[in-house]
């Protein structure tokens, strides 16, 4: 198939699966749409065209689209705006368990993340408001292995909610890191629900965020990565070193489409502001374009004069600059059109406020989706402590090496 | 956007690389810049000797047939040397004025000293009052006999000391501000009524101050056509950018690469300074600031090669207002993680700094561009 009617039939899929938000008012419609969405993704394949023939007997692994295609597909599915592909399962979860899973654990968790059946979250994190707290443990007794310990988890963004989830959102596996008795870091893959594990949410703005308390909670040994130590730290950092076949992403295209709504808000009505506004919205404009540059440049071939390939923790770091910019930015300009609670009124199916329409509205939930997609970019590991250990050689924070888990 | 490059390209760029790498030492650098010529006319025969003096201009005119993608990648290995050798006033702006805006009898007799390096020129454009307007012009050409008498005042042209030909906008026709009525022309230096007052720039750059004052010129100095030189001073300001852009990213490349190294070997507090978190996240910064005007570079050259046009300015102003942001917090930054040291005449760091402090200032700074990227 050429490039143009691989295009067409890109496109077409989407418009065939994904209604659009605009249509999908109320959160209920939107979270049934998404579901249908990505059961499509999974029957049809088109959820894991990045991933090697080999790393699953799926059918989904057997795309094989080059890089540039790759990055058109997420292009198209940022234009309209669909349910983010590259959830946290599929960018870390899934490279993981390809470079380091043991046979039965990508025989089991490969194909539940490739159809989008598991909502995963990631118990990186531990809370930073208790001085005394312990990192949590992995001992070991006669009667097998338990983990003990409290986690601050993200989970997965596949519903790109900021409420807190509801019965069929909850995460249904977990990744948990903790110390052995050797001192050295394990992940363990466990289901959420098991026997032990208490999960809590904890409202966030950025994400859905849980507390964790893991009381006496029994660990079979093929649910631990044989992935250890520093090596484990480093791999769940960048999970880009892990695999060459990461899905990549197209965060401009998304966040373009903000700065076409919000031009079109900041250009419908003139007041005393707008000048100051427009600037700010051509210096968003100018870093779009840089985002862009930037995306673009990741996916050239590594030759000379560009030998050396970009950090992808740059690009996110990039787009979440730009999400912020942006989000200010809508701030600035909606007014005292800012303050409504735009999701609480879809809620109560009560319908615009403001006086043109749903353009504070529909602005606001961009805003949320964009932070979302991007909090769960990094996992709540700073990408600028990546950047400096592993692209700029500076070595480690002292204080990093010692509480890894405390970064946020 | 293809960033594959040609085999011609890369040989380009690392037969430059290997040159700056090689031949170019900062102290040289600084004791040519403190010279009377202000730069090394030796360094300038062998830029003439390797070609590079001909990049921009097409093979029918004696040059290497390049492009914007090719100026970028000479452009930005310079700016890693910080090179004091005249190339953006005599090849790209003075040449490039030609090149656009030359008939094939001007080209054949004027491209042909620069791209052997005989030449020493510059492209006088700018005047007090106009700040970055190209089209506010004042001087005068009035139509005389065969001829033109020009009458006006040109302000900081760059080479303006070294120069042995220099191309001036005046005004034919229309008001001060108007892009029509603006003609180009060639004129000697050594011209009766020419007058010029030389100076350094802070960067450790030449410029006059020229004024012209009942020049006499024959009709054979005009480039391109009368009253339409408004298009070809644009296209060719805007290549300006592209050079002095992509300068701009070496230089923020060497100063962020500095910078790291200095960290890693500097001690404080009993250990390097580059272990602090604070510091590395500022150096990540620079990092980052530099990569962005990298690939805003590839992407206003890509821009340009495809075809001089609003799309091709838009790309061009969005990177120099890059440029601007980005040349100001990685020079800023170096001086400041170098401490005192940054500032010091004999570290090369604070040279740098003046000199990304300069891009941001030519052609138009980073407000200046941000608007002009706004209303196209």
């Amino acid at each position: 198939m050429n490039e143009s009617d691989w295009q067409h039939q890109a496109q077409a899929f989407i418009a065939d699966h994904w209604p659009g938000p605009e249509r999908l008012a109320h959160p209920s419609a939107y979270q049934l749409a998404s579901a249908r969405w990505y059961e499509a993704l999974g029957v049809a394949g088109w959820s894991t065209p990045h991933w090697p023939a080999q790393s699953s007997g799926a059918a989904t692994s057997q795309l094989s689209w080059p890089k540039q295609r790759l990055y058109q597909w997420q292009m198209f599915c940022h234009q309209a705006r669909t349910p983010p592909i590259n959830t946290l399962a599929m960018s870390l979860i899934a490279p993981l368990v390809m470079t380091h899973g043991s046979e039965h654990q990508r025989e089991v968790l490969l194909p539940e993340i490739a159809a989008f059946d598991a909502h995963w979250c990631l118990g990186l994190l531990e809370p930073v408001n208790a001085p005394t707290a312990q990192p949590t443990r992995l001992h070991e007794t006669p009667a097998g292995t338990y983990l003990q310990g409290e986690k601050r988890a993200l989970a997965d963004g596949l519903l790109m909610s900021t409420e807190l989830p509801k019965d069929g959102l909850w995460p249904s596996r977990m990744l948990c890191i903790a110390l052995d008795e050797a001192q050295q870091w394990r992940a363990c893959l466990l289901p959420a629900d098991r026997r032990g594990i208490k999960l809590r949410p904890v409202a966030n703005a950025r994400g859905r965020w849980f507390h964790v308390v893991l009381d006496e909670v029994s660990v079979a040994p093929d649910e631990i990565l044989s992935l250890s130590g520093d090596a484990l730290l480093a791999a769940l950092a960048q999970p880009e070193t892990l695999s060459q076949s990461m899905l990549p992403e197209a965060s401009s295209f998304g966040l373009a489409e903000q700065l076409r709504l919000l031009r079109r808000e900041l250009t419908a009505t003139k007041h005393e502001d707008t000048d100051t506004l427009l600037t700010q919205l051509y210096e968003a404009e100018v870093a779009l374009q840089s985002l862009r540059a930037l995306e673009s440049r990741a996916l050239a071939p590594a030759t000379p004069p560009l030998a050396t390939p970009l950090p992808m923790p740059m690009l996110s770091l990039k787009a979440q600059e730009l999400g912020q910019q942006i989000g200010a930015l809508q701030l600035a300009s909606f007014g005292y059109y800012a303050l409504p609670d735009a999701s609480a009124l879809r809620e109560h199916n009560e319908g615009p406020i403001h006086p043109r329409g749903d353009a504070s509205g529909e602005t606001a939930m961009l805003t949320s989706q964009a932070l979302s997609a991007l909090a769960t970019s990094h996992y709540g590991w700073n990408p600028r402590d990546i950047l400096a250990r592993q692209w700029l050689g500076l070595g480690e924070n002292p204080q990093a090496a010692e509480e890894p888990s405390r970064q946020s | 956007m293809d960033f594959s490059f040609t085999e011609e390209q890369t040989m380009l760029h690392e037969s430059i690389e290997r040159f700056v790498q090689s031949d170019y030492g900062f102290d040289d650098r600084q004791k040519n810049a403190a010279s009377d010529l202000g730069y090394d006319a030796a360094n300038w025969n062998t830029f003439a000797e390797l070609g590079w003096l001909g990049v921009p201009f097409s093979e029918a005119d004696g040059g290497f047939g390049g492009g914007a993608v090719e100026s970028s990648l000479m452009m930005e290995q310079f700016g890693h040397g910080l090179v004091i050798e005249p190339y953006l006033a005599t090849v790209v702006l003075a040449g490039g004025a030609i090149k656009h805006g030359g008939s094939e009898a001007q080209k054949a007799k004027l491209l042909p000293g620069i791209i052997d390096g005989s030449t020493q020129a510059a492209l006088a454009y700018a005047e007090p009052q106009a700040r970055f307007n190209l089209a506010d012009i004042t001087t005068t050409a009035t139509a005389e006999g065969d001829g033109y008498v020009l009458n006006g005042y040109k302000a900081v042209v760059l080479n303006g000391p070294a120069a042995q030909l220099i191309v001036v906008s005046a005004r034919t026709s229309g008001e001060q501000r108007d892009q029509d009525g603006i003609t180009l022309f060639a004129i000697d230096p050594k011209a009766a009524g020419v007058s010029r007052r030389d100076y350094p720039t802070v960067d450790a750059f030449r410029a006059s101050e020229i004024t012209l004052e009942g020049v006499k010129v024959d009709a054979d100095s005009v480039i391109g056509e009368v009253g339409q030189g408004y298009p070809v001073l644009e296209q060719t300001i805007d290549e300006g950018i592209m050079a002095v852009g992509s300068e701009a990213v070496g230089c923020m490349e060497k100063l962020y690469k500095e910078t790291v190294e200095y960290c890693r070997q500097r001690e404080q507090f009993g250990q390097a300074i580059g272990k602090f978190q604070v510091l590395q996240h500022r150096m990540v910064d620079m990092f980052m600031e530099h990569e962005q005007s990298k690939s805003l570079m590839f992407m206003a050259a890509m821009r340009m090669d495809e075809g001089y046009g609003p799309e091709a300015q838009k790309a061009i102003s969005a990177f120099k207002v890059q440029i601007g942001k980005s040349g100001k917090f990685v020079g800023q930054n170096a001086v400041q993680l170098h401490g005192g040291m940054g500032m010091t005449e004999e570290l090369n760091i604070g040279h740098y700094f003046k000199r990304l402090t300069i891009i941001d200032t030519l052609f138009g700074n980073a407000d200046f561009h941000l608007k002009r990227f706004g209303a196209l």
